[in-house]
């Protein structure tokens, strides 16, 4: 080794440490991504083209306007952390399968632009996108979510009308003939991917036994929603649907496992996350048997993505000293 | 400590490095008529007593202001031909001394000679502070701290460093000899011995106070070290009045002060670009080029070479950076293996909050570090409880330098 030649080679200088476990933002997305196809795959079979329609569109639509906002931004071109096309799946995954176009572009850019990079991109994110553009999108074109209508050319064997609409009219009588395992089973109107539980079930456990979820917030989310429907179940179990069936309806299992669990808009620590959870179960419960709405689940992961930062507020206890 | 999927890990995600996995004997590096000093220079002084051309005998003190700031010690003989101005990781100033060794002028530098013939704590600081594994007497001689305990380290505190292991495997006498002669300096009686977990069936019964540490990072961390010791004392940590020395000073000790009291080689582990790891003797001063040339390692455009271990080493830009007392181990990486750092937000996913071993919030940290809030960073996020294992850094699915941010928020403050 001649000493000339070595001093000209540049070495590689950075900070300590020098080793990294591997782990990386776009591996955590494409599992999710995966994840998502148990409950994905049921629905495009169910309601084929117009379901791949939207999904790819969504997909698509989500990572060109990351794109397009990079470039007009001058940033960094990061589409390939698949943050963008996990926006897209997730929407996509709650809208029926016969959106317009305009309204999956709409939707995307809603959760891209102004969900995310307008607040600083991947991390800065004070709400969940995806479930900010919903709920932009529920709030605008209230008509084309309504799923009853939105569905009507297709049959379910199942619920042939939304059972939250049902259950919200005509009390819980009119749901207790549907059975829970044909409704986790999926065959209902409903969100292309969120309607179809089991599917959702084996994608969430899958992502909460690699750690790529929090389980402390899915676990949480889902016990704060049996715990305040079996509450008004007791009080008034002609009114009020039971907790089974609000779990496997509606957003609930998509919300418990790919939506509140978001890392920008979640807490971090044990407690929090618990309490994060628990609140925006018991949430979701309150907004659909007391509130207006049919679907909670939007409302209550956007209520309990403001507290955020207040839950991670609370101390834990240190075991090491403070300085001298 | 180290939470995993659903919070329980059974195994930790770093382990340290065994030596049972490397040879018995290290290999015997001797430099080819070079040795290189780095010597911290003060803010305001460039004086250099250290005059060119000088001769430098064995043993003698190199320093530039004053010795309190820090010296080295020459381990050949020989004289100085070249000096250069650098600049440390954290903006320290240092200049680069080289010496030209002699083969025919090995003597001894009288001063140190008398140390190590009759050692007190006050010479024992004045001249054996550049001793492979740098026996720090400071807090000795500080009458506030009040020193109570030696702490002796038998374990390395980065994951791939095995100096102390390897001399606690093979040179167990001589740290218990090291041991005795620190009682005698600093005249304590009371003296901790942390070694590996799977050395202990090798010590002497007869040793007293033998502490086991496992292997996983950072379990031989000095601070993880002294909470075990305050817990087991049921004394708050404030109060731990412990010295720490570790076993390759008290065998670099034991080694000077013994009859032909010659300045022991400074162990290291090599760690080649396919992660082989080869145990190294070498005097302290050795160019790094020596050692790379020795095993036959090129480095290439972009490859790193890292003096320290993988989580808290330097990465340097030049193979003359030589080894110093504490380097315990020096590492090659290829340009392919290395992982880039990068510049942006933080995703909150709580790895960092996961794995910190003293409970530190480092997702809230890193947010007021981003933006230079260092005081508050301080005062609210409990900056000074970290403990620089660097873990935090290592997990980070984002790849921010979350460690490298908290050592400049500690570096900043305490120059504030």
């Amino acid at each position: 080794m001649n000493s000339k030649t070595e001093n000209k080679c540049k070495l590689h200088v950075s900070h300590a440490p020098f080793w990294h476990n591997g782990s990386s933002v776009a591996n955590k997305h494409y599992h999710i991504l995966i994840a998502s196809l148990p409950a994905v795959i049921p629905g495009i079979i169910f309601y084929g083209r117009a379901a791949v329609g939207v999904v790819t569109l969504s997909i698509a639509s989500a990572i060109i306007w990351e794109l397009l906002f990079s470039v007009t931004a001058r940033q960094k071109i990061t589409i390939g952390n698949g943050n963008s096309a996990l926006a897209g799946m997730l929407l996509a995954m709650m809208l029926p399968a016969t959106t317009p176009w305009w309204l999956v572009v709409c939707g995307t850019f809603f959760a891209v632009v102004i969900g995310r990079e307008i607040f600083g991109g991947l991390g800065a994110n004070p709400f969940n996108p995806v479930v900010l553009a919903l709920t932009i999108l529920t709030v605008s074109w209230g008509n084309l979510f309504d799923f009853n209508r939105a569905l009507l050319d297709y049959h379910f064997t199942a619920a042939s009308i939304y059972p939250l609409t049902m259950s919200k009219a005509f009390g819980s009588a009119a749901v207790a003939p549907l059975s829970l395992w044909e409704l986790l089973l999926g065959n209902m109107p409903g969100g292309i991917g969120s309607t179809c539980g089991l599917g959702l079930l084996v994608g969430g456990i899958y992502l909460m036994i690699r750690g790529f979820i929090r389980w402390e917030i899915s676990v949480s989310f889902i016990a704060g929603i049996v715990l305040a429907a079996a509450v008004f179940h007791i009080i008034d179990p002609l009114r009020y649907a039971g907790p089974g069936f609000h779990l496997v309806t509606g957003y609930a299992l998509i919300g418990a496992f790919f939506l509140a669990t978001e890392d920008a808009s979640s807490p971090v620590n044990f407690l929090p996350m618990i309490l994060y959870g628990l609140l925006g179960g018991i949430l979701t419960v309150l907004i659909r048997n007391t509130g207006i709405h049919t679907n909670g689940v939007p409302y209550a992961i956007l209520l309990i993505n403001l507290v955020n930062p207040l839950l991670d507020q609370i101390k834990v206890p240190h075991k090491l000293r403070q300085p001298l | 400590m180290i939470h995993g999927v659903f919070s329980i890990r059974t195994a930790p995600l770093l382990q340290h490095a065994t030596i049972t996995d490397l040879p018995d004997r290290p290999v015997t590096i001797e430099p080819a008529g070079t040795l290189v000093y780095h010597l911290e220079r003060g803010a305001h002084s460039d004086k250099i007593p250290t005059a060119d051309g000088g001769g430098v005998k064995i043993g003698q003190r190199l320093f530039l202001d004053s010795p309190d700031k820090g010296y080295c010690l020459a381990a050949q003989a020989g004289r100085i031909t070249a000096r250069s101005n650098l600049t440390g990781t954290f903006g320290q100033q240092l200049v680069e001394i080289s010496i030209s060794t002699t083969e025919d002028l090995q003597e001894y530098d009288e001063e140190f000679s008398d140390a190590c013939r009759d050692p007190s704590l006050e010479k024992a600081s004045l001249f054996f502070r550049g001793l492979p594994g740098r026996p720090d007497f400071l807090p000795l001689t500080d009458p506030r701290q009040q020193i109570e305990r030696l702490v002796i380290l038998g374990v390395d505190d980065d994951v791939q460093g095995c100096s102390n292991g390897y001399l606690v495997k093979h040179h167990i006498n001589s740290v218990l000899a090291g041991i005795t002669l620190l009682k005698k300096i600093t005249g304590l009686s009371e003296s901790w011995l942390f070694v590996p977990d799977y050395l202990e069936p090798l010590l002497p019964t007869s040793s007293s106070a033998v502490r086991t540490v496992k292997a996983g990072y950072p379990e031989a961390n000095r601070e993880v070290i002294r909470k075990r010791i305050c817990r087991e004392l049921n004394i708050p940590v404030a109060d731990d009045r412990c010295a720490f020395f570790s076993a390759e000073a008290a065998c670099a000790l034991s080694a000077v002060c013994s009859e032909d009291t010659r300045i022991p080689g400074k162990i290291l582990t090599f760690v080649d670009k396919c992660g082989k790891q080869s145990l190294v003797s070498t005097p302290v001063g050795t160019p790094v080029r020596e050692i790379l040339q020795y095993f036959g390692e090129t480095l290439h455009e972009g490859d790193r070479l890292v003096i320290g271990g993988p989580m808290k080493g330097t990465a340097v830009f030049s193979v003359d950076f030589p080894v110093s007392s504490t380097t315990n181990a020096i590492m090659v990486q290829d340009r392919r293996d290395i992982v880039e750092t990068e510049d942006v937000a933080c995703v909150n996913c709580g790895a960092c909050v996961r794995v910190c071993p003293v409970d530190i919030q480092v997702n809230m940290l890193i947010r007021v570090l981003e933006v230079g809030e260092y005081e508050e960073a301080a005062s609210r996020y409990n900056l000074f409880s970290c403990i620089d294992c660097g873990l935090c850094s290592y997990v980070c699915e984002a790849r921010i330098a979350v460690f490298q941010h908290i050592r400049i928020a500690k570096t900043a403050l305490d120059y504030a």
